[in-house]
């Protein structure tokens, strides 16, 4: 006999509710509107066996002894297991961080304090004229953005369709999936983004414009009532982390209508772990990168995240002269090389939690099947508590 | 896809009408749309010497195979799943309005196209907007798609 649920998915940070998965046997057997990446997660189940209490006595070790250790990644994590990290991290007196401030210098804690203007993606769907997706490629990160949200789906006030009532734009360095199905593409040099936002401001304000595409876009600009710029990584790194250079381009957005921006981040709960550290009226101190490249620490408790993948070699290859213990669902290129692997269920496919989407609202991920394999936040409790 | 001229010039041009159609190239047109099938020409498979052009025919039709009825080819190792076509569909949005048409999964059986295991499948294409007698060329699924997964045959 087959029963459907209705999940929530954790492949990325658009956390899609719509998910329908049907059960046979206890075993998932097929997944409805998920994407490739989301459907993936739900239907290749990988829990090797192992013993559990043995691998978090020797979490609990490896943390006591080390002079200076640090908690890294999160990202991929429920809001629960976050908390827990953050106060293992002050029973440690350890550095914490994940991505964001790797990947998106101060631009989640400016969303997050109000610094720039941000809505929600419900909001976007609703009264969005023109969607900017600047530096981020969402077709490959967050493949149901734009079908969800951004682009083609009607809204409460835009009713007539993509093709009449949206207008999106894909600014980037390459023709990105996202700028093939975008309206406009606008190519960017490398570096150049500064330049180019103080070309469009120069337009709106009544200077000969450079291109028929800048021309373009800057009028739909003035026609729009109201815009979001999806910022991604490739932004921050064009503007060479100048936050103030996007605050003041934002506000001169704002004077020919609403603007808001919207950070694409990659993990699933980044959003939650930005919030996280504010409610915990923690900073994150210091830089894991520069700790690591420096011999800085002796011990790493990665959660979540594969720097072995995601770091450069020059930065990778040092976690191999430190003690590493991963916690991870999967096995990655980065459990291959830790020194202890604890492998845990995933969010809302295994164990429940909660997590925030890329704007910030809150979603409860319900497990959809029943196994025997503990949360990030069970063995994270765990650790704590033997420390 | 080929066209009628190249079909009809590996049929045996005789206009021998064993098909039930009054000539060759009448029968290329119907082939290429899918309405009739390449067994219906007898002479093909019955005598020799059209041995070659029947394996020339053959692997020209291999690649239409798993088309729908409108000529619809999903291939499911571009395809990302990511449902813009999903949503882009203008049948979709009138057969689903409180579904497909906001961004969600469809919530009844009459969308043309669905989400499935993380690639796009197709059902109900005799709703397509290519179909039947009033048909247009929409292309909307197709323009939507990032990874150039849907093709019309």
């Amino acid at each position: 006999m087959s029963t459907q649920v209705t999940a929530t998915c954790p492949g990325c940070s658009c956390l899609c509710d719509d998910i329908e998965v049907v059960i046979e046997e206890s075993e998932i057997r097929e997944v409805g509107n998920a994407c490739r990446k989301g459907a993936s997660l739900f239907l290749n189940p990988d829990h090797p066996a192992y013993d559990l209490d043995a691998a978090i006595d020797e979490a609990i070790e490896i943390l006591k002894n080390a002079k200076s250790p640090a908690i890294f990644g999160l990202d991929n994590t429920t809001i629960e297991a976050q908390r827990i990290a953050i106060k293992i991290s002050e029973k440690l007196g350890c550095m914490i961080e994940d991505y964001s401030s790797i990947r998106y210098g101060d631009l989640l804690n400016f969303v997050v304090s109000s610094r720039i203007k941000t809505c929600t993606l419900d909001d976007v769907r609703d009264r969005a004229d023109i969607s900017i997706f600047w530096g981020s490629d969402a077709m490959s990160s967050q493949p149901r953005h734009l079908s969800r949200f951004s682009y083609f789906p009607r809204g409460e006030h835009k009713q007539k369709g993509w093709e009449f009532d949206r207008y999106a734009i894909s600014i980037d360095i390459y023709r990105s999936p996202t700028a093939k199905v975008c309206r406009e593409f606008l190519k960017v040099s490398p570096g150049q983004d500064p330049a180019l936002m103080d070309e469009i401001l120069g337009i709106l304000s009544g200077k000969p414009p450079g291109s028929k595409e800048l021309l373009k876009f800057s009028n739909e600009i003035k026609k729009a009532d109201f815009g979001v710029i999806f910022a991604g990584s490739g932004l921050i790194h064009g503007l060479n982390r100048d936050m103030d250079k996007l605050i003041w381009f934002m506000e001169g957005l704002n004077e020919y209508g609403e603007f808001y921006l919207i950070p694409m981040v990659k993990g699933y709960n980044m959003r939650g772990f930005v919030e996280m550290m504010k409610r915990a009226q923690r900073q994150i101190e210091g830089s894991f990168l520069r700790a690591l490249l420096d011999g800085g620490i002796d011990a790493a408790l990665i959660v979540g995240a594969d720097p072995m993948s995601d770091l450069p070699y020059s930065l990778s290859k040092k976690l191999l002269d430190i003690q590493t213990i991963v916690i991870d669902p999967r096995d990655t290129p980065t459990t291959e090389i830790a020194d202890l692997v604890i492998h845990t269920g995933i969010a809302g496919v295994d164990n429940g939690g909660s997590a925030m989407r890329m704007d910030g609202v809150e979603f409860e991920l319900v497990p959809c099947i029943k196994r025997d394999t503990p949360s990030d936040e069970a063995v994270l409790t765990r650790i704590l508590e033997g420390l | 896809m080929p066209t009628p001229m190249e079909v009809y010039q590996l049929l045996p041009m005789t206009n021998c009408k064993k098909c039930g159609e009054s000539t060759c190239m009448a029968f290329a047109v119907k082939l290429i749309r899918g309405e009739v099938g390449l067994e219906a020409c007898t002479p093909l498979f019955e005598e020799d010497r059209y041995k070659d052009k029947l394996s020339k025919l053959q692997e020209l039709f291999e690649t239409v195979e798993g088309a729908t009825e409108t000529g619809l080819v999903i291939d499911t190792d571009k395809c990302t799943g990511c449902g813009n076509c999903v949503v882009a569909c203008p049948v979709n949005v009138a057969n689903d309005p409180h579904g497909t048409a906001v961004g969600r999964g469809p919530t009844n059986d009459r969308v043309i196209l669905r989400v499935k295991d993380g690639v796009v499948v197709a059902s109900n294409v005799h709703e397509c907007r290519r179909f039947g007698k009033n048909r247009i060329l929409c292309d909307l699924c197709i323009v939507t798609c990032p990874s150039g997964a849907i093709e019309f045959v």
